[in-house]
């Protein structure tokens, strides 16, 4: 019973790590600037773009239907719209992307 | 009682022998107490011995004092399954791990490692500035970017045509803009009409509008980064070279 626990919390220790890695920005990283009061004590979102160009083509998430914008910052995204999912909801819910929970906060809102 | 203690005339006889005399008897006295209490003892614990014997062979003195079970019935053996006498105690306070839970733990496990993204990124190529060669990549094939969340999802609309955008100071230093690399990660819709309008020609492109975020600064020094960097990734001498 302890054995899967122990296994998930080594493979959530070395994926912490390997986001540690790159801890400096790549070109077209976007950290964002938060518009919505009240909680500061949260670490705004950092998106790393290339991560995501790997994967997909621009337009896969700069079209009409998930509503992203060209020019960054011009997007209005917050909790409610992602666990609705729309915008990175559309992909972060489990599958494809990883959920957006309590456990996952980090791997978004960091420094 | 005493008569004979006296003579006939009525005196006393002797007075220290009855003093011994009545001492001796209480003494004995005491003596048949004692034996009395010792027979009493004797007899507690005689009876229960007795009773003990005779109860534990098979005699008919057991069935006097016991319920003795019937002959047939007599097995006694089996395990008597009570319900607890309380029921346990959770503290519900204390975290317990739910099957629901440990299904999920387990799901995740089989899914394998996490995206070893560091290892990806060296995999990468790199340009003269060091940030990813996006286009190189692509060539390379060592990426393969889906064009929609199903990566099943068909490519969409590509154009191949090259649209040349003359340069006011440097005529010779023309920037050819190549339809055919946009449409390979862009669709229409991306700059189309909000960034430029469909109609080439239209848009009075600057460098300084572009360095400000308009037009090709909306993306190109931000996520995009033409090769090779600076000046010559667009305005290369292809011009001169077509001249000549």
């Amino acid at each position: 019973m302890t054995r899967p626990i122990i296994l998930i919390m080594v493979a959530l220790l070395l994926a912490s790590q390997a986001i540690a890695s790159f801890a400096d920005p790549v070109a077209g990283d976007i950290t964002f600037v938060r518009k919505t009061k009240g909680s500061d004590d949260v670490a705004p979102a950092v998106f790393p773009h290339w991560v995501h160009r790997v994967k997909f083509k621009c337009y896969v998430c700069h079209n009409k239907t998930v509503g992203f914008n060209m020019k960054a910052g011009t997007t209005a995204i917050d909790m409610d719209a992602i666990e609705d999912g729309k915008f990175c909801g559309e992909c972060h819910k489990g599958k494809p992307a990883f959920a957006v929970n309590f456990e996952t906060c980090n791997r978004c809102h960091r420094k | 009682m005493l008569e004979f203690l006296n003579d006939q005339d009525g005196t006393e006889r002797n007075p220290v022998i009855l003093r011994k005399l009545i001492t001796y008897a209480t003494s004995r006295m005491g003596a048949v107490r004692a034996s009395l209490r010792l027979r009493g003892l004797l007899f507690l614990v005689l009876v229960p011995t007795a009773l003990l014997v005779a109860c534990s062979s098979q005699s008919p003195i057991l069935k006097m004092f016991f319920d003795v079970p019937p002959a047939g019935q007599e097995s006694g053996h089996t395990a008597v399954v009570r319900s607890p006498r309380r029921i346990p105690f959770v503290d519900q306070s204390i975290p317990t791990v739910t099957k629901e839970y440990q299904a999920l733990l387990e799901e995740r496990a089989k899914e394998g490692p996490a995206t070893k993204w560091a290892e990806i990124f060296k995999m990468l190529p790199k340009d003269d500035d060091d940030n990813i060669d996006w286009m190189d990549a692509l060539k390379q094939k060592l990426i393969k970017p889906s064009s929609g969340i199903d990566p099943a999802t068909p490519d969409g609309k590509t154009l191949d045509a090259d649209i040349e955008l003359s340069t006011s100071g440097k005529p010779d230093r023309m920037v050819i803009f190549s339809h055919q690399v946009h449409t390979t990660w862009l669709a229409c819709s991306n700059c189309h009409p909000a960034i430029f309008e469909k109609d080439a020609g239209t848009a009075k492109i600057t460098m300084d509008a572009i360095d400000d975020g308009q037009y090709c600064g909306v993306c190109h020094d931000k996520v995009a980064i033409a090769q090779p960097s600076g000046c010559k990734g667009c305005h290369k001498v292809k011009g001169k070279s077509k001249k000549t």
